[in-house]
């Protein structure tokens, strides 16, 4: 299903997948909130030029890789050059989302083992995709490096937008580190289901480490009937 | 009734070791109303289970011959009873092992007392090249017999289970027809190896019907194996997550 040089994976809507909701079910009013998410983080651009934005939440399962997805493929839209890159590396599941094979992505471009251009997937026009790759045990290592932190700075100039998803905040730090390489995190958080002392902590130790936080994004909001008639929604506070 | 597990082609794994034992199997099979087998010699990658479709091929064929010659008529069926591993999808690619009946149903087993994460991952590939998945014998996996809600993880993602008609004999409240009874089912199979473990399915049957009624255990032993067969699209959604028994709850 993937496929090298120019030709997309995916160049009709209708096979898409179907957790591309922003694009493939774009009426919707949950493809409307990315779009206003997606609005919002363009008009933070006035100190330093947002282009490498990362997303997290404090436990798993806030729906942050669906965000994420739907974020850069909205991006995308708007005719601009998008890279997705799955940092997950525990647990990765966008591939899964985009219905993509995961043999080759970040792990094997970072430490050489294979070019960005073999492990690189053009899902749709403007938006490419690099899937998490070969699962590694040494993972902290990896997200600490400075070949981490060179390889975004290089895509950094080849594409217009790059999204990183990252896994959750507990147990794992990883999300922490990836935000010093990016010029602002979105933090998910699912309506209900967080603790909010966690939060708190959330919140200071981004503060400490100066993480440039654009915004958070309140999940899965159940929509009484009689405003809307819809029951699933995401807002940005 | 259709048999879509079993190790009855002789000389190859740990089923049958010579003709003689594969052909009285099969024909007390005829004799209980089998008309329909897929054959389904194990294959693991890196052990000595390791016969490819090639030789396969020429043995079934050969077999066939046989069983014909002897009067049995039966219809049979190729296939492999696929070890999980990483390279499966490569490995029928190259046509190195077999899919179930040429359909695109592969029975995969996986190890008896450790589920490792990759299974998933391995299975989710195989889905994406276009594969249908079941999964063997469930209910002998440590993990399932634990917890048989572990199987929801395979029932979620579409996949569908064959227990062994064994299983189902053996105790009165056993693990094998509790999944029966909540759906999670979609064939019942003989995993036939020898005369201890015989190419039978009449008894699992009667048991089965007395449970869940004859219309929905023709499925399992009639229906949907005629869909593997014809490579036809078997959908499980019916499944209800198994409530733990007061005991259990107390453990």
């Amino acid at each position: 299903m993937e496929t090298k040089g120019n030709k997309v994976v995916v160049d009709n809507v209708t096979n898409l997948s179907d957790e591309l909701f922003a694009v493939k079910y774009y009426d919707t009013l949950a493809a409307e909130a990315i779009r206003t998410l997606r609005t919002n983080i363009t008009l933070r651009d006035f100190d330093k030029k947002i282009k490498v934005i990362n997303i997290m939440s404090v436990t798993e399962a806030q729906g942050k890789s669906t965000i994420i997805t739907n974020l850069a493929a909205s991006f995308s839209q708007l005719n601009k050059k998008v890279l997705l890159i799955d940092c997950d590396l525990h647990m990765p599941t966008m591939h899964h989302k985009l219905n993509l094979k995961n043999k080759y992505g970040l792990v094997d471009v970072v430490s050489n083992f294979k070019l960005f251009d073999d492990c690189v997937i053009h899902y749709m026009s403007n938006f490419d995709v690099l899937t998490a790759g070969t699962t590694i045990p040494f993972i902290s290592e990896f997200i600490q490096s400075s070949a981490l932190h060179n390889f975004i700075l290089d895509k950094r100039e080849k594409y217009d937008y790059i999204f990183i998803d990252c896994p959750p905040i507990v147990p794992i730090s990883d999300a922490f580190i990836i935000s010093k390489y990016t010029d602002g995190a979105i933090l998910v958080v699912a309506a209900g289901e967080s603790d909010k002392r966690v939060l708190q902590q959330a919140k200071e130790r981004l503060d400490d480490l100066d993480v440039n936080v654009l915004g958070i994004v309140l999940n899965r909001v159940e929509m009484s009937k009689h405003h809307y008639g819809y029951n699933y929604n995401k807002r940005k506070k | 009734m259709i048999d879509i597990h079993n190790h009855v082609l002789y000389g190859i794994d740990d089923g049958c070791i010579d003709y003689q034992v594969s052909l009285e199997l099969i024909k007390q099979a005829e004799a209980e109303g089998i008309n329909k087998i897929i054959l389904t010699p194990h294959y693991l990658k890196g052990s000595m289970y390791n016969l490819e479709s090639d030789e396969l091929k020429v043995r079934f064929d050969h077999f066939k011959k046989h069983l014909r010659s002897d009067g049995v008529n039966i219809e049979v069926y190729c296939g492999n009873e696929l070890f999980i591993h990483y390279q499966l999808d490569e490995l029928l690619t190259d046509h190195k092992v077999m899919t179930l009946a040429d359909s695109n149903y592969i029975l995969v087993e996986f190890a008896f007392f450790d589920y490792p994460n990759e299974n998933d991952e391995i299975l989710y590939n195989l889905t994406l090249a276009g594969y249908k998945i079941i999964i063997a014998h469930p209910e002998r996996y440590k993990y399932v017999k634990k917890d048989p809600n572990f199987c929801l993880r395979w029932l979620d993602k579409g996949y569908l289970l064959q227990v062994n008609q064994q299983s189902i004999l053996s105790s009165v409240n056993n693990l094998a027809m509790r999944m029966i009874k909540n759906g999670f089912v979609s064939f019942v199979a003989s995993d036939a190896h020898n005369y201890q473990r015989p190419l039978s399915l009449k008894r699992a049957l009667s048991l089965v019907e007395n449970v869940i009624g004859e219309k929905e255990a023709e499925k399992l032993f009639i229906t949907n194996p005629q869909k593997v067969i014809d490579d036809e699209l078997i959908i499980n959604d019916s499944y209800t997550p198994i409530k733990k028994g007061i005991f259990e709850r107390l453990l």
